[in-house]
């Protein structure tokens, strides 16, 4: 029996079976493991020349692609791959049909592929990417991307290219600082996310109050508007934004900000358990110890409420997006809310608030650079950024689109949002700052559920901090 | 000849004659290759990481036994090795015990018996992250159904994910439930293999059903309930996707475990070196539990 079989399977049917198996594995190995991406080829000439399905379109994308002294139709056709990050279905649907088609148009040598990819795992999926050496040509980049990638080399210097813009000018000039790196800039602000002071209106009219400007104004409204059920808060006072995520350290350094403070002093080291730290913390940990906020009230999941609009807290600290978003989703609601502009400490200080910045990065070892500084360009002329941003309900980070986009200038809450941009500064940067702001998080989140006190948190921050840097 | 065979098949080799043992070898040769490539080769070169400062970014240096040297000294990596432990320890006893008990309920064949096994197994075909969201909606202090069936019987709203008491218990109760049908379905095959004249002369020796199952059921399970504590410490040991999606890990560190400690560290702060020492560390753990787990019912069946 055994010998039957050994007679069948012969050594030159192992051969062959072996060599089949290795050439299916090599095949399978070979093929791409990437996601089909959303893209948009250059017309082919004839597509070209007849107008194309796409491109007869009507778009608001500028006729021209910006003119650019060292162009890549000089160099020969290139391709850029380009990653959108957190870009919703109208986004696409804008990019594919319009946006893309109109610049291949204008610039026939460079065909642009896009991909796109949720915020969550967006960090790791470049950190990853520009390890393999496969990172996009031109990638959307996040709040506090910039030093972790640029202190790692993953960055083009962009500096010169930038001062030969003529757009740069027209850019908040106070959200640059978020581009840089060392004094050097890696990154072009793309939109921006600005945060303040969200009321029910209804609320601050029933109770004769006036907007809160101060923090005093605050804490004042939010005695009188607080509801419970003996010790349990029904409707929050103020409500401080925590979610599940990294919100409670964005709301802790608005405070810090207000007060004069910032996350490190002038030699580099952790300034949290300052005077300023001690204002702000012992402030926002006076509204859970008082019962005029509570933990229990958290923006997690699929509970993604605004607590404010839904008229479960009666004051909040949210961002232009959720603003935006409630006013599109339930207009009813939106009624009865108000925006004022960021808090002072007091009367004597000036507003201050937290601005988040998305930007456009270039991957430092991108093989077109000249091609991907073009399209990056092409992204941020008025007529493409502004829609861009109107899909994500986004401000604009060039002062002239934000100015004149409808959602905003008609829209007396948004006009406040834009407003307050002035008054507002980004996070601080710092390669370790995706660890900082995990500890801070954590630390402002013991203080507030009053398991740890203001001194013994905002010293552990300073700790922890000077532990993350030194790495 | 027979004799040398029948010794070999006593040590479990089958004599084979050098050209079938090289075909075998051929044929083995593609998947142990394979599993060598996907598999030995990560796990070495990430033991090789551990000793490196590795970012993802730039080319590694070799620190030596830094990163292990500082798992002891780093807090969260403690505190989330004391969260999955407190994972571990209670979701392994209620979730074996009830995964028993439902196997004990639908072992009976009778009608419609089939329609309710199906039901318990359901869950078990969701994903995590689907189960996840879909229990972040039933826990939800405002909208939620289970703060709703409570405040109908007036217990006052629980923020079961976002206080710390009760944050790692939403994640336990929504695992036994994902769970419950896997187990429950181990424990249904095993309870089935049990010979019926074991019962019979328990019967016969006057045992009622409560010393039927404590003498009989109980010692014949021996072997699965070993597995299914084994698998559940496991898995215990390694959970994150229900913190991930659920609690994000809070709140602050209520539920930050062990493998969600690694994530962070490798990839949001791009420690490669020491997540891969804390990903060694976790290793260890699991097969020093395992051990302790065999010991323990090995033990038991010695007592039997």
């Amino acid at each position: 029996m055994i010998q039957n079989y050994s007679d069948a399977l012969t050594r030159r049917r192992f051969l062959v079976m072996g060599s089949t198996t290795l050439a299916v594995t090599l095949l399978a190995a070979c093929s791409s493991g990437q996601a089909p991406a959303t893209s948009a080829p250059a017309p082919t000439s004839a597509s070209a020349s007849n107008g194309g399905a796409a491109a007869s379109k009507p778009t608001v994308a500028p006729t021209t692609a910006p003119a650019s002294s060292t162009s890549a139709s000089s160099s020969g056709p290139a391709t850029i791959e380009f990653l959108n990050i957190g870009a919703l279905q109208q986004t696409v649907t804008l990019f594919s049909d319009k946006l893309i088609p109109a610049f291949a148009k204008a610039q026939p040598s460079i065909t642009v592929h896009m991909q796109t990819i949720d915020w969550g795992p967006s960090f790791q999926k470049i950190s990853t990417a520009v390890a393999s050496g496969t990172a996009p040509d031109v990638f959307v980049m996040g709040g506090i991307f910039t030093d972790p990638l640029a202190s790692k080399g993953a960055l083009l210097q962009i500096d010169d290219r930038v001062a030969r813009w003529d757009g740069a000018k027209d850019i908040y000039p106070n959200v640059w600082s978020d581009s840089k790196y060392q004094g050097k800039t890696y990154a072009v602000p793309m939109n921006l996310e600005p945060q303040t002071i969200v009321y029910r209106k209804d609320f601050y009219q029933s109770a004769g109050l006036k907007p809160p400007e101060t923090w005093d104004d605050l804490k004042a409204a939010a005695t009188k508007l607080v509801k419970k059920n003996g010790s349990a808060v029904q409707v929050e006072g103020m409500d401080w934004n925590l979610t599940n995520n990294v919100s409670a350290q964005q709301s802790f350094i608005n405070l810090l900000y207000q007060a004069g403070g910032d996350y490190f002093d002038a030699s580099g080291k952790p300034s949290f358990s300052s005077d300023a730290g001690h204002k702000a913390l012992d402030y926002m940990v006076s509204f859970y110890k008082d019962n005029l906020s509570s933990t229990a009230f958290v923006r997690a999941g699929t509970n993604a409420a605004d607590f404010t609009a839904i008229g479960k807290s009666a004051t909040g600290l949210v961002l232009n997006q959720d603003v935006a978003s409630d006013k599109e989703n339930a207009a009813s609601v939106y009624a009865n809310l108000g925006a004022a502009l960021p808090l002072k400490m007091d009367a004597q200080s000036k507003p201050n608030g937290l601005i988040y910045i998305n930007k456009l990065g270039i991957f430092a070892k991108t093989k077109v650079p000249d091609a991907a500084w073009t399209w990056l360009t092409y992204t941020m002329e008025p007529d493409v950024l502004g829609p861009w941003n109107e899909t994500l309900l986004n401000f604009s980070s060039r002062k002239s689109v934000t100015d004149a986009a409808s959602f905003v200038k008609d829209d007396p809450n948004l006009k406040v949002f834009d407003d307050a941009i002035q008054y507002t500064k980004p996070q601080s940067q710092h390669p370790a700052m995706f660890q900082i702001i995990q500890i801070l998080n954590k630390a402002v989140l013991n203080a507030l559920y009053l398991r740890a006190s203001v001194d013994d948190t905002l010293k552990s921050m300073d700790s922890q901090v000077a532990d993350a840097i030194k790495g | 000849m027979a004799t040398a065979a029948s010794a070999a098949i006593r040590r479990g080799r089958a004599p084979l004659s050098g050209q079938i043992a090289r075909a075998g070898y051929v044929l083995v040769a593609p998947g142990f290759a394979l599993l060598v490539l996907v598999s030995g080769l990560p796990v070495v070169l990430a033991l090789l990481l551990s000793f490196t400062d590795y970012n993802l970014i730039q080319a590694p240096h070799w620190v030596g036994l830094a990163n292990y040297n500082r798992l002891a000294t780093d807090n969260t990596f403690v505190v989330s090795v004391e969260r999955s432990a407190e994972f571990v320890v209670m979701i392994v006893p209620s979730g074996t015990a009830i995964s028993l008990l439902v196997a004990l309920l639908i072992r009976n064949q009778l009608r419609g018996m089939g329609a309710i096994r199906t039901i318990v197994y359901i869950p078990q075909g969701i994903s995590w992250v689907a189960t996840a969201l879909i229990w972040s909606w039933l826990y939800n202090p405002i909208y939620g159904l289970i703060d709703h069936i409570l405040s109908l019987v007036g217990v006052a709203p629980v923020s079961w994910t976002t206080d710390f008491n009760t944050a790692m218990l939403s994640i336990v109760i929504m695992s036994i439930w994902r769970d419950i049908g896997f187990f429950g379905i181990i424990f249904l095959a095993a309870l089935q293999g049990i010979p019926r004249s074991l019962y019979e002369a328990a019967s016969i020796d006057g045992a009622n059903r409560f010393a039927s199952f404590r003498f009989v059921t109980l010692p014949m399970l021996g072997p699965t309930l070993f597995f299914v504590v084994v698998i559940w410490c496991i898995g215990g040991m390694q959970m994150f996707t229900q913190a991930f999606v659920l609690t994000n890990g809070g709140p602050v560190d209520a539920t930050q475990t062990v493998v969600y400690t690694i994530y962070l560290t490798a990839f949001q702060f791009l420690k490669m070196g020491y997540a891969s020492a804390q990903a060694f560390a976790l290793f260890v753990a699991i097969v020093a539990l395992t051990l302790v787990n065999r010991r323990l019912f090995r033990d038991q069946e010695y007592e039997l």
